[in-house]
């Protein structure tokens, strides 16, 4: 095994996850590398140092259960973030379509008056034409 | 280091027993799982925020969502250990994102007014009564401890996970990467880079 190879390994694995013949063949190399056996030395030193798990008193394990059993009992809210998502994209369509179809029938209303105004129209038109027809006749 | 364990099958039968008595509705059993897997849960939380209130709720949060959807768990599919660590992962990475994305939002009113964001004291670890404190040394340790901490914090989330939950709470590797929802080989890589960063950034140790 080469240097390459072995710092992949070195400190990472228990022999249990690396297998007999690998563990053996880094201690093999160890025993013959300074260089890759200090740099195991400075990698279990470092890990040694790494910010350990916060200990707690079994009364805090206590209140933290109470304190799950507690949340169980509070409602569930009606919609999690994920729903305000789809309810807030639901709503908006809704407001577009709704607007979309105030504005057709607004405008079909303007279109039907203006078509009641053409129609008073023609009829005053033919109105006036009879009555020319009638004078002229007189 | 502690030595812990995503519980097997095998080793699930009183759980399963507990898990089928929520899943008729009985809160009893629940707080039982609480018992059993709180410790767990917080340490997942933890290595993922390294916040203690942080991780609090989330595994608490984590455990109330278990118990809502626990009728929706199928034993057949996997543990409920593993069942629930994910949820915790899951909540722990939303939360992740959210304190990035108000970083975010608050980084300049931040850097006007005090600078960086202050942590949390954690007021309910317990301090051994047994160990005989030496001042110097002691200063000294903290002082490392303190270097290790800062090049920890300053990792990936995925870097700095991966190592606590190896290094610290002595998981497997296949165990970390079932936990992480990753490939063994992408956990062997955050830890092999993980090492480096953290040898990159804090050097010799005294």
């Amino acid at each position: 095994m080469n240097c390459e190879n072995a710092r992949m390994f070195l400190g990472m694995y228990d022999e249990s996850e690396l297998g007999a013949a690998p563990a053996r063949e880094i201690q093999e190399h160890l025993k013959e590398c300074p260089a890759c056996a200090k740099e195991l030395a400075h990698r279990e030193k470092l890990l040694r140092h790494l910010p350990p798990m916060p200990k707690f008193s079994e009364s805090y394990w206590e209140s933290y259960t109470e304190s799950v059993l507690r949340r169980l009992k509070k409602p569930e809210p009606l919609l999690g973030l994920r729903h305000w998502r789809w309810a807030t994209a639901l709503a908006c369509s809704l407001l577009l379509a709704g607007g979309a179809i105030f504005y057709k029938a607004q405008e079909r209303r303007q279109m039907r008056e203006l078509i009641t105004h053409l129609e008073l129209l023609e009829n005053l038109n033919l109105l006036e034409q009879e009555n020319f027809e009638k004078w002229v006749s007189q | 280091m502690q030595n812990q364990r995503v519980p097997s099958d095998a080793e699930e039968s009183p759980v399963l027993l507990l898990v089928r008595k929520c899943q008729e509705g009985d809160q009893s059993a629940f707080g039982d799982l609480v018992c059993i897997f709180r410790e767990k849960a917080y340490a997942l939380a933890y290595s993922y925020l390294n916040h203690h209130q942080d991780a609090e709720d989330v595994s608490q949060e984590a455990f109330v969502r278990a118990f809502r959807k626990i009728s929706a768990f199928d034993p057949m599919v996997g543990s409920f250990g593993s069942w629930l660590l994910r949820i915790v992962a899951n909540l722990s990475l939303n939360k992740l994102r959210w304190k990035k994305i108000r970083n975010r939002m608050t980084f300049s009113l931040d850097r006007n007014i005090n600078g960086a964001e202050t942590e949390e004291p954690m007021p309910m670890q317990v301090a051994d009564p047994s160990t005989k404190i030496d001042p110097h040394k002691s200063t000294e340790k903290s002082l490392e401890n303190k270097r290790v901490e800062d090049a920890m914090a300053a990792l990936s989330e995925q870097q700095r996970t991966a190592l606590h939950l190896k290094f610290v709470q002595g998981y497997k590797i296949s165990e970390v990467a079932k936990i992480m929802n990753l490939a063994e080989g992408t956990v062997k890589s955050h830890l092999f880079r993980g090492i480096e960063n953290l040898k990159g950034s804090i050097g010799d140790l005294e």
